[in-house]
Parts: C-alpha cells; structure tokens; sequence
C-alpha cells in the first residue's frame, strides 16, 4: 500500500462499490511472482484500459477474474461477488475474450454462439434472439452459417467477440482484443466495445496498442512488475506526465518502475 | 441469469461427437464389431466348439492360441474398449491444446460440472452408437442361437457397455493428465492395447495368464451361453464401476485446482 500512495494512486477503501474490485491480488508461479499485491477499482460503466509490458501481469489478473488462475493471495469481486469463492454466481456476470483462443472451425458461428449461450444458462429460443442480435451490431450476420475455420481473422474476431457477449454480461473482459488485426478491424472491435459501454456496461479491456487505449478509455491503468504504478484518465496522464500522448506516459512509467 | 442446464450441453455436447468423423468410425467399428460377432457365432455354435478353447487361426504359433470367448465377449469388449475413447481422448486435453478450455470455463459451470459434461457426453454418443448397434445385432444373432434370450442378451451387452464406461473414464483421465492430443491419443489406445491383449490370447504363462485375470475387462468376459446367475452380472456391473469411478475422482481432483 506504501507503494500506492507514495505514487498517489487511489488506494481501494472499503466504501468504493466498483463493477470490478481487487484488493492485494497475489499470484505466485513456481519461480514467478505475476502479482504483488494489486489493488484495483474498475467503475461502473466504464471502458478501462489495462496496460502494461509483457509479463507485468494483465493477463493473469483478467484470468484470475474468469477463474482460470487462482491468485494466491488478496481478493477480487464482480459487482461484489467473490470471484474466488463465488466463481460461478461472479461469471454469470462476465464476457470473456481471452487473448489467444480457438473455436471449432468446423462449426458455423452460429452453432458455436448456441452452444455458448446454452453454456451460459440461456434457453434455445433466447439464444437465437441473442445471436441475430449481437450479430446485427457486430456485422456478423453474413458470415452466421459459414463455417469458422473459412472466416477471415477480422470474423473470427467478430464471433469470440459475440460469444463474449452473447448472455448480455455486465461486464466484458478482453484481453488484447484488438492485437493483430489491421486498423479497420481494430477500429470495429473498438466500437464495439464502447456501443457496449455506452448501454451502460462495463469494459476493461488489456493492450498494447495505447492509440487504442486514447480512443475509448475512461480509465487508464498501467501495471508493472504485478503492481498497479499509474492511474486516471486520458488526459490526466498526460498533463500530469508532461507527455503529447500515452505512448511517453507509458514510456515513462515503465522505465522509472 | 438461470443456472446453467447440464442436461442440455450434455446432449448438445454428444450430438457434436456422434456427428463427427470420430461418431463415424465409432460406429463403423460397432457395426463391424456385431456382423463379425454373429457371423462368428454362427460359426462356432455350428463347429460344436463353445464349451472350450478353440485352437485356430494361429496354431502355426505354438506360444499363442486363441480363446473361444475372443469371438464372442472379447471381440465385443474389445471394440467397445477402442470404440468409447474415441469420444473422449481429447476432452480436456483438447480444449486445452485448441485454447478453447478459457471460453469454456469463463461461463457459469463448475470445472467438477464441465468434466462431468465431458464425461456424461462421450457416455451419450457412446452409448448410442452402441446400443444402436447391438440391439439390432440381437435379431440376427438370436435365430441362429435359440436359447438365447433378450434378457440376457442385454444384460451381457450392458456390461459391455459399463466396461466402456469404464474406458471413458480411463481415458478421461488421460486425457486431463496429458499435454497434447497426440500424447493422450497414444497413451489412451496403448492403455487399452495393453489391458486387451492378454483377453484376446494367452502366452503359455501364468504370469501373464494371471494379468489377464486382474484386469477388469475380465470379469466380463462371459456371454450369453454361459451359465452366469442375474446376481454375478450385478457383482460384475459393480465391480466394473467401482474400477471406473477413482479415474473419475483422480481427474477431477487433477483438474480442479490447475491454473489454465
């Protein structure tokens, strides 16, 4: 905690009620320490970017959040739910892109999203709503029966997009969403995500690409060695670090730890 | 937001597998497994030879001989024994491999509930294609066998069918243990290689005679002209489930608390 104030960061207080908390978060590997003790409120309705460099631990936290990681020490809650003694009733609540992930390229996006939507406790009826849907707004619906192994990147992009948010979560949780797609994919899948946030959800979304982080973020965090090192908005990064863009807050952060 | 229904993925799940390339040859397997089994019925049942060992086929191998019950039971278990893994040697290690296993299980199931999915699916397809094959493999059987009935015809096939069961959770097993398709795919069919060979030919040893005897597959290595009470099938169908449910525990247990 010293670490946090003498950084000025918001410590989390006991009192923040956030769509997302996570207080002293610890994850031990075999030699690795991926988390250090982190403390982090994601608000309501916003789009919060996670940054940080390789290995600074966004991955495991966003995993540990799904339940994929067990953190080894500290807390973390969905909407106030534990996530770790609560895991199931937590994910009821969550959309999730990992940052690598296959489908069955077999399937038609469509038979994949009903065997998601049924995996996630919606009826068939509903599902087929959902899917014609999120469809719609993601401009899937041409390539709905097509089989997914035949689907550009920038669609398959599109139906791990859609399976995300196929049970209306609250919360959307993306991993490097946009990485290796080119400006016109990653500008759709940005959209995407603040349609999402603007019906009032919540996106916290982990990145490189930091333009993409100026386009659509409430919230910028930056993690470093398992540790939340900066936070605010957009524009208070940058005046508070003298910078012209994230890229310098970024730059500088990192380096300085 | 409803629970989740396992019943539904379940079936959704199985249909996935019976539709596949692997629902194909599972069931290509079955109905070779029941035209060769009657067809070698027929056979024996006319040569007299039921009562004992059949010295055939390898006589020119003087370590190996055949058994009768290979044509019959064997023959069936062990397809059955080649045919079940097939719906579940990649499960996990699958959905590991393929990175699909974050997408799964960031939905509201249990990682106890999504290996019972697996298990209850590959149960489902396996059981369909199964029974599917054996049912109607009764009505050519029968009249060549008069004096054999529906009831124990079923009750020999679904020992059968519980040794498959038994396979699946092997394989299940496996498959939760190993780091690749490939690895779990080798170490499934080697497993079950091994665990059949002694049932389909003995070497002139006891040793090896009595590793064909403590293997599970043996205890249901009867058919229907044996003269076995409905009690010794129920001691069988238990035995068999009491050997399948500690692979079951042993992957959950493996599974449950690994880091994805």
């Amino acid at each position: 905690m010293t670490t946090l104030i003498s950084m000025n960061i918001t410590p989390v207080s006991g009192d923040i009620m956030g769509a997302i908390e996570i207080k002293q978060l610890k994850k031990d590997y075999k030699d690795i320490q991926a988390l250090k003790g982190l403390d982090l409120v994601v608000e309501e309705g916003q789009v919060y970017g996670f940054c940080g460099p390789n290995g600074a631990g966004k991955s495991t936290t966003l995993k540990i959040l799904v339940g994929l990681v067990f953190a080894t020490g500290g807390n973390a809650s969905i909407k106030g739910i534990d996530v770790i003694n609560n895991g199931v009733e937590a994910r009821k609540h969550i959309g999730y892109l990992p940052e690598s992930y296959g489908m069955p390229g077999g399937d038609t996006p469509r038979k994949f999203l009903t065997y998601m939507g049924i995996l996630s406790g919606m009826s068939k009826e509903d599902v087929a709503k959902a899917i014609e849907s999120i469809a719609a707004e993601i401009h899937l619906t041409e390539n709905l029966d097509r089989k997914i192994k035949t689907l550009s990147k920038g669609n398959k992009q599109r139906v791990g997009i859609a399976q995300a948010m196929i049970h209306d979560p609250d919360i959307l949780l993306f991993d490097e969403p946009t990485t290796g797609l080119d400006p016109l994919g990653r500008n759709e899948v940005l959209d995407a995500m603040k349609a999402f946030a603007e019906r009032g959800k919540t996106v916290i979304f982990s990145t490189h690409i930091l333009s993409d982080v100026e386009k659509i973020c409430d919230t910028v965090g930056i993690i470093h060695e398992g540790l939340l090192i900066e936070q605010g908005s957009p524009d208070e990064l940058r005046s508070k670090h003298g910078c012209k863009d994230l890229d310098e807050v970024f730059l500088k952060v990192a380096r300085h730890g | 937001m409803d629970n989740v229904n396992l019943i539904a993925i379940v079936w959704h799940r199985a249909m996935n597998n019976l539709f596949s390339i692997r629902g194909l040859i599972a069931l290509l397997m079955s109905i070779y497994m029941i035209v060769i089994g009657a067809y070698m019925m027929d056979a024996l049942m006319e040569a007299g030879t039921v009562t004992g060992e059949l010295y055939t086929l390898f006589m020119d191998n003087p370590d190996m001989k055949f058994q009768w019950f290979f044509f019959d039971g064997a023959l069936i278990k062990m397809v059955t024994m080649f045919t079940a893994p097939l719906f579940i040697f990649d499960a996990v290690s699958g959905d590991k491999k393929g990175e699909r296993i974050g997408i799964l299980l960031s939905r509201p199931i249990t990682r106890v509930q999504y290996m019972i999915i697996n298990l209850a699916s590959a149960i489902l397809a396996f059981g369909i294609v199964f029974f599917g094959t054996m049912i109607p493999g009764y009505f050519s059987i029968q009249p060549q066998v008069p004096g054999l009935t529906i009831e124990a015809y079923m009750a020999t096939t679904g020992l059968m069918f519980l040794l498959g069961v038994f396979a699946l959770c092997l394989a299940l097993f496996i498959s939760t243990i190993s780091k690749s398709n490939l690895i779990s795919f080798i170490m499934v069919f080697g497993t079950f290689s091994f665990l059949m060979l002694p049932n389909a030919m003995k070497y002139n040893s006891d040793a090896f005679l009595a590793l064909s005897k403590a293997t599970p597959h043996y205890y249901a290595s009867y058919f229907t002209t044996h003269d076995v009470t409905a009690g010794s099938y129920i001691a069988y169908a238990v035995i068999i489930i009491l050997l399948s449910l500690p692979f079951l525990a042993l992957s959950i247990m493996k599974f449950r608390n690994e880091d994805l």
